[in-house]
C-alpha cells in the first residue's frame, strides 16, 4: 500500500498549525495523526491548532479522528484547539449527536492563535511571579 | 439531445454574441441558485425573467431584446424536460476502495445541489453518503451506492447503500446505541438516521445489507 499524502504542519513561533485544505480521506487523517505526534515530540510546541476551515464535509469518522489528534496532543502536554468549523458542518455534527468533546474550538485561526498566546503569556507571568517569590525568600 | 443551457445559449448568442450570452446565463442561473440544464418548471418561471433582464441590459435595441426574449421562451418551453425524461438525476457509485468514500460524498453533494437542496442540506446528504459508503468499505469490503432524485409532491433524494457482506447481526442493538463497535459503525448509522427523513435497513447475516434513506425538500 502506497504511503498516504502528508498534510503540511506549519510551525509559527512556538505553535504548530495544521490547516486542512484538501479532501480528507481516512488514510490521510491517519497519516496526519502520526505526523502530528512526531512533530510534537521533535519540537515540543506550546500549542497545536487544527484549522478545518477548508473542510467541506466531516462525517463521524473524520470528526472523531480530528478530535483524537487533539486529545493525543493534549496528553502530550500541548494545548490544542480546533478552528474554523463551517456552520453547516457544525449543524450536521450536532444533529448527528456528535461533538468534539475535550478539545476547545474557535471561530477562526486568528482567535485560536490569540487564545493560545494569551494563555502562554499568563503562564509566563505566573512563572515569573514564582521566580520572584523564590528570589525573595532566599 | 441539446440541453436547455445549450438551446438558450444559441438563441442569446444570435442577439448579443456568445461571450455576453454565456455571462447572462451564468449570472441568471447564479442569482436564482439553479442549474439551467436541470431546472424544475417552478424554477424556470424564476429563471426566465432573470435571463430576460440580462438580455435587456445587453441587447442593442429594445426591439431586438423583445424578439430575443420571445424566442428564448419558445425554445425553453419546447425543450425536453430532463427531469421528466428521467434517468438524469440518478447515479451509482461503486465502493471498492477507501477513496470511493470521498468520491461518493462529492457526487452526492453535487446531485443534491442539482435537485435543488440548499447548502446545509447538501452537507447533510453528503455526510450521510459518506457514512454509508464507509460502512460498506469497512465492513463488507465492497458494494455500491445508488442516489436518485425524487419528484412529485415529496421531492428530494433517495440513497440506497447496498452490499453483499456479512450483514449486521444485532441491528436493533446497533440502532438503539447499545452497541459500540471499536470502529464506530453505530454512530454512523444512528447519525445517518437522525439526518434523514426516512431510514430503512434490511440486513441478513451472510447475505448482505441494504440501507435506504430519504431526504425531502421542504
Amino acid at each position: 500500500m502506497a504511503e498516504a499524502m502528508h498534510l503540511p504542519i506549519i510551525k509559527l513561533y512556538d505553535t504548530l498549525i495544521v490547516s486542512i485544505q484538501v479532501e480528507l480521506s481516512d488514510r490521510v487523517v491517519m497519516q496526519l495523526k502520526d505526523d502530528v505526534g512526531d512533530r510534537i515530540q521533535d519540537m515540543g510546541p506550546r500549542g497545536l491548532i487544527i484549522d478545518v476551515s477548508g473542510v467541506e464535509i466531516m462525517d463521524s469518522y473524520i470528526s472523531r479522528a480530528i478530535r483524537d489528534i487533539g486529545l493525543m496532543a493534549k496528553l502530550m502536554g500541548v494545548e490544542t484547539v480546533i478552528s474554523g468549523l463551517d456552520p453547516n458542518i457544525a449543524m450536521t455534527l450536532v444533529e448527528m449527536g456528535m461533538d468534539l468533546e475535550g478539545v476547545e474550538t474557535f471561530l477562526d485561526l486568528e482567535t485560536a492563535f490569540e487564545s493560545i498566546h494569551l494563555r502562554a503569556d499568563t503562564e509566563d507571568e505566573a512563572l515569573q511571579n514564582i521566580d520572584d517569590r523564590i528570589r525573595w525568600s532566599q | 439531445m441539446s440541453t436547455r443551457g445549450d438551446l438558450a445559449l444559441e438563441v442569446l448568442s444570435g442577439y448579443c454574441g456568445s461571450i455576453v450570452a454565456r455571462s447572462i446565463l451564468q449570472g441568471a442561473s447564479a442569482s436564482c441558485g439553479v442549474d439551467i440544464d436541470w431546472v424544475t418548471a417552478e424554477q424556470l418561471t424564476r429563471l426566465v425573467p432573470a435571463i430576460e433582464s440580462g438580455v435587456r441590459t445587453f441587447a442593442s435595441d429594445p426591439e431586438a431584446a423583445r424578439e430575443c426574449c420571445h424566442r428564448l421562451r419558445e425554445v425553453l418551453d419546447q425543450a425536453e424536460d430532463p427531469l421528466q425524461a428521467g434517468g438524469s438525476h440518478e447515479l451509482r457509485i461503486d465502493v471498492v476502495a477507501e477513496y470511493d468514500v470521498v468520491t461518493a460524498r462529492n457526487h452526492a453533494k453535487t446531485l443534491a445541489a442539482e435537485v435543488g437542496f440548499g447548502a446545509s442540506e447538501q452537507i447533510k446528504i453528503a455526510t450521510v453518503v459518506s457514512e454509508l459508503a464507509r460502512n460498506i468499505f469497512q465492513y463488507a469490503g465492497e458494494g455500491h451506492i445508488d442516489i436518485r432524485g425524487l419528484e412529485g409532491e415529496q421531492a428530494g433524494v433517495e440513497i440506497a447503500a447496498i452490499d453483499h457482506g456479512a450483514g449486521i447481526r444485532d441491528i436493533d442493538a446497533v440502532l438503539s446505541g447499545g452497541y459500540k463497535s471499536k470502529t464506530g459503525m453505530g454512530i454512523g448509522l444512528i447519525g445517518a438516521r437522525r439526518l434523514m427523513d426516512a431510514f430503512e435497513i434490511d440486513t441478513k447475516p451472510g447475505v448482505g445489507t441494504t440501507v435506504t434513506v430519504r431526504k425531502y425538500m421542504r
